[in-house]
């Protein structure tokens, strides 16, 4: 049986990273007593343990939640989880599309941060009602009127009703369940339309293939129906659904307003497509909802195997990960270097990290990764473009003609005392000044246009150390533009590593040649022999430094008792041997194909 | 076949050097009774033939009285086979002409002798407490009783010190006619007062230009580099004893602390005096399988003049080792790292300072 949508309250939680968002969430099924607290697990919602770690949400998640609200009315809420990084903002930009409101919570301490901002204007556009929150009002430095202050003056909300709470604590927790209740519409589809359901997230099972999360918008939705994915054209029919309590509830249907999950033995993940809507077959919608974007990659890097032996399980592993990560691309590569991988495009920083880390710790696999690459758009004397995303393909330099680059639109949310530090640093990374505006007397935005090659290297850190810590900062892509770019090769003992190689700009070319090449000779261990570094450009040596030869690796002493330890010693030696690399006669560690992200720029 | 070889240990030790990390404790009489007492004990528990080599190490076996080492030589004696090498570690403060006329009445004929180094003011940083006259005074009492096999345990790489300084050490050394060096870098250890007092050691580089010395100099003085760290006038002054361990040979080892290998199994003795007082001695034991067994063959042969022996290495593991390593030895070869000829592979004398990296070249097949 459906519910009444008058007792139906869909919504989400914003905030920035530590604000205290998946505590909330806990805090608000402990009350619910949605989940005993026996079985609560600190953050529910956090399913895999890398998100709980990096106190990060990457997967979506939807629960049910009942609430006996201080009317006497029993209300159905579903709390729908949003990925709290700007790498995932349209999913983030989905989830919110299934619901009517959001819950915008803000540390007391903390304040408005740039990314809270870029999801609040995600909330805005996806015309939901946003109720503040005020968290950790327990810290001493919590300053709660200041923070409502702040939101009224910079986004504009009235915060009147914002219940001043301690998540931790479970202070006040209730007032913002009636919040809820009081301040958040409900769901107002018409049930008797033609099935228009949001999908919002999906995840592979083993078993019973593709689980699909939707918002039912129009109609509804039952067990037998035949359904349509009307942008990806494919049919199916619904085997299972029901919601999640958080635990998994079967229902025979998913009436108008509801959130929940379906099954229809999908077996491609790629064939379920976040924004996609799902309507009836048999009576279908005359159109999709709208909002529906495809995900294109926007960073590259190149992923091997340690050990070439173990191409087969990495191919395995991805394609497993792929299951649930409609984003992640890949295809298989080869380097001289590295023997047989794969290039891989993702989102976004974060979300390359998120890969590479499942890789080493849920598949138990020593991989390489070489450092990530833009799209580059490479135009040919001949008037062929080439779409490039892997430096060593590029062509000789006499066949090109331009080379553009993907650009970025990036806000820095900062307090005014490290904009003149931050400008330097955004002049640094050939940024293209925009705007500098007050938010309030003491903090400001900072917008400027830059090359997404310079964000990805080594921006966020310098961003941090620039403002101790206190910067934080968006970007969005805004277009190609043309640059003076170059192919940067490095050559070890005199061979080109075609895993090396970057593209970089002419005008910084010395200066990052001479950077990486000193990076790789703290990286690279002393070998039997000295081994050169050199950057070269169009086979121009631009910097050099030496790997001098190893002088001294000898446990001088040994005698009877000292075997064990002698042992040990070259077990561990033998151990950081197997996870090097030989290119050539050199063995090189895998820190340094990411060298590059890591120098220290001065 | 039963070892040949009797490693026996005396932990006890009148002063600590601040560089040491072996197994030792204060020199205290009644606990030096009962020590000998219980190591005589252990020594029975196994079913010992005659050996061609018996080492007495430590700690300092020397700091043992006249009468607690004459009840410790009476015990071993009945041991030495014929044709044997029986030595001893010795500090120079703690001995006298009575104690060594012991060592000749009870069969010792090889004395290696703790000098560290002839510069007094070095002597004092290392927390030694002997002079160089007592030095002068063991060397005449040795060659008075007609011992005339003697080494001298010499270290170098303290901060501060230079090439210069090995060579005077070098220099008195060979005046006092020594027939066997053993030259130690400094190692900072953990749990030393080195390591506390943060006492550094010279860098590699520097280390490796004293050794590139010591070879280049010794060899000019008529000496055979046969191990990492030692060398000797003649292959009848090697020491053999300890050829027993680089040559991945079985020998007994007796004592608080000390390691032997019998019958395959390797065997570590407890370093608690308490458990050691207990009858308690073997607190380890591992059977080194085929594939423990190459790592040790390799790794210990690597360490000597007479390097790999094709022949010895094909029958105990069963393959050919230039056709395993075919690679590695190439490699090698071509950075004149190693030496090879129809029988033995062995690394050059320069190179054994990068021993390791070259052991790993091969081990890490295994």
């Amino acid at each position: 049986m459906s519910i009444n949508q008058k007792f139906i309250r869909n919504f989400s939680i914003i905030a920035h990273i530590d604000h205290g968002k998946s505590t909330l969430a806990d805090r608000i099924l402990e009350l619910t007593e949605t989940v005993e607290k026996r079985e609560m697990k600190e953050q529910f919602l956090d399913t895999m343990d890398l998100e709980r770690e990096r106190g990060i949400t990457i997967k979506l998640n939807a629960i049910q939640v009942r609430y006996r609200a201080e009317d006497g009315n029993d209300y159905t809420f579903h709390l729908i989880d949003t990925p709290g990084h700007v790498d995932f903002s349209y999913e983030v930009s989905r989830s919110l599309a299934a619901c009517e409101g959001a819950l915008l919570v803000v540390d007391a301490s903390q304040g408005i941060e740039a990314q809270t901002l870029a999801n609040v204007y995600l909330a805005l556009d996806n015309n939901l009602e946003i109720v503040p929150v005020i968290n950790k009002i327990d810290l001493p430095s919590a300053m709660p009127n200041k923070i409502k202050e702040d939101i009224e003056n910079i986004i504009g909300l009235p915060t009147d009703h914002a219940p001043l709470i301690s998540a931790k604590r479970g202070l006040n927790i209730k007032e913002v369940l009636e919040a809820v209740v009081k301040y958040i519409p409900a769901p107002t589809g018409d049930e008797n339309a033609p099935l228009k359901a949001l999908i919002f997230d999906s995840y592979y099972d083993a078993y019973r293939g593709v689980i699909v999360f939707i918002r039912v918008i129009e109609g509804k939705l039952s067990v037998g129906d035949k359904i349509r994915m009307m942008n990806t054209k494919t049919e199916y029919e619904v085997l299972e659904c029901g919601v999640r309590t958080p635990r998994e509830v079967k229902k025979d249907e998913l009436g108008c307003g509801e959130v929940g999950w379906l099954t229809a033995s999908i077996k491609n993940i790629k064939d379920v497509q976040v924004g996609d809507t799902i309507t009836n077959a048999q009576r279908p919608a005359s159109e999709p909802l709208k909002g529906y974007r495809k995900m294109n990659p926007m960073v590259y890097c190149g992923i091997y195997p340690v050990d070439n032996d173990k191409y087969g399980e990495l191919r395995d592993a991805i394609e497993k990960l792929q299951l649930n990560d409609a984003a992640l691309v890949f295809e298989p590569e080869t380097s001289q270097a590295l023997g047989f991988g794969f290039r891989c495009g993702f989102l976004g920083l974060l979300h390359m990290d998120v890969v590479q880390e499942r890789l080493e710790r849920e598949y138990n696999l020593d991989i390489i990764t070489t450092a990530p690459s833009v799209i580059y758009h490479v135009y040919l004397h001949d008037g062929t473009k080439l779409i490039l995303e892997n430096p060593s393909k590029f062509p000789s330099p006499q066949e090109i003609d331009r080379i553009e680059e993907p650009f970025v639109t990036v806000e820095i949310m900062t307090p005014s005392d490290y904009v003149g530090p931050l400008m330097e640093l955004c002049q640094n990374k050939r940024g293209i000044y925009k705007e500098l505006n007050y938010i309030d007397e003491t903090r400001m935005i900072l917008i400027y246009e830059m090359p997404l090659s310079e964000i990805i290297y080594d921006f966020f850190d310098r961003l941090k150390s620039s403002s101790k810590g206190y910067a934080s900062f968006d970007y969005e892509l805004s277009g190609y533009k043309e640059s003076k770019l170059v192919k940067m090769d490095i050559l070890l003992n005199g061979e080109v590593v075609d895993a090396l190689a970057s593209i970089v700009h002419r005008d910084q070319a010395y200066h990052r040649g001479h950077k990486m090449t000193v990076k790789l000779k703290t990286v690279i261990p002393r070998q039997q022999f000295e081994v050169p570094i050199q950057a070269a450009i169009s086979g121009k040596v631009i910097a050099r430094t030496n790997v001098k030869a190893v002088r001294k690796d000898v446990l001088s002493k040994c005698y009877g008792g000292d075997i064990s330890r002698k042992k040990k010693l070259l077990e561990k030696q033998k151990e950081g041997k197997r996870r090097m690399k030989a290119i050539g006669s050199v063995e090189v560690p895998q820190e340094a194909f990411m060298a590059l992200l890591s120098t220290d720029d001065e | 076949m039963k070892p040949k070889s009797l490693y026996l240990h005396i932990p006890f030790c009148v002063h600590l050097c601040h560089y040491c990390d072996f197994t030792k404790v204060f020199y205290n009489e009644k606990w030096a009774k009962k020590y000998l007492e219980v190591l005589i004990y252990e020594l029975q528990s196994y079913k010992i033939d005659k050996c061609k080599t018996i080492f007495i190490g430590g700690g300092t076996p020397s700091s043992l009285t006249y009468d607690q080492l004459e009840y410790l030589l009476s015990h071993l004696n009945k041991y030495l086979d014929k044709d044997y090498e029986f030595s001893i570690e010795v500090n120079p403060e703690t001995l006298d002409f009575d104690k060594i006329s012991l060592f000749k009445k009870y069969g010792i004929n090889r004395v290696s002798i703790g000098v560290q180094t002839f510069n007094e003011t070095v002597l004092k940083k290392l927390g030694r407490y002997h002079t160089n006259k007592d030095v002068k005074n063991v060397v005449n009492w040795l060659n008075k009783v007609g011992i005339t096999n003697y080494s001298f345990d010499l270290i170098y790489g303290l901060e501060g010190t230079s090439k210069d300084d090995v060579k005077h050490d070098l220099d008195m050394a060979l005046s006092y006619n020594v027939k066997h060096l053993s030259l130690y870098s400094l190692i900072i250890e953990p749990n030393t007062k080195f390591f506390i007092s943060k006492v550094e050691a010279l860098n590699d580089d520097e280390l490796r230009t004293i050794y590139d010395f010591i070879i280049n100099y010794l060899y000019d003085h008529g000496f055979i580099h046969y191990e990492v760290s030692n060398f000797a006038i003649d292959e009848e002054h090697f020491s053999k004893h300890n050829l027993t361990y680089w040559q991945n040979k079985e020998y007994y080892g007796i004592g608080l602390g000390a390691s032997g290998y019998i019958n395959g199994i390797r065997y570590q003795n407890t370093k608690s005096l308490n458990e050691y007082f207990n009858y308690n001695f073997v607190v380890h034991k591992e059977t080194i399988d085929l594939k423990n067994k190459e790592f040790e063959y390799i790794m210990l042969n690597l360490r000597t003049i007479y390097g790999i022996n094709f022949e010895q290495y094909n029958l105990l593991f069963n393959k050919n080792f230039k056709d395993y390593y075919k690679e590695e030895i190439n490699q090698l070869k071509k950075l004149n790292l190693i030496e090879i000829n129809e029988n033995s592979l062995k690394v050059t004398s320069h190179n054994l300072y990068i021993l390791d990296s070259i052991i790993t070249e091969f081990i890490k097949k295994l």
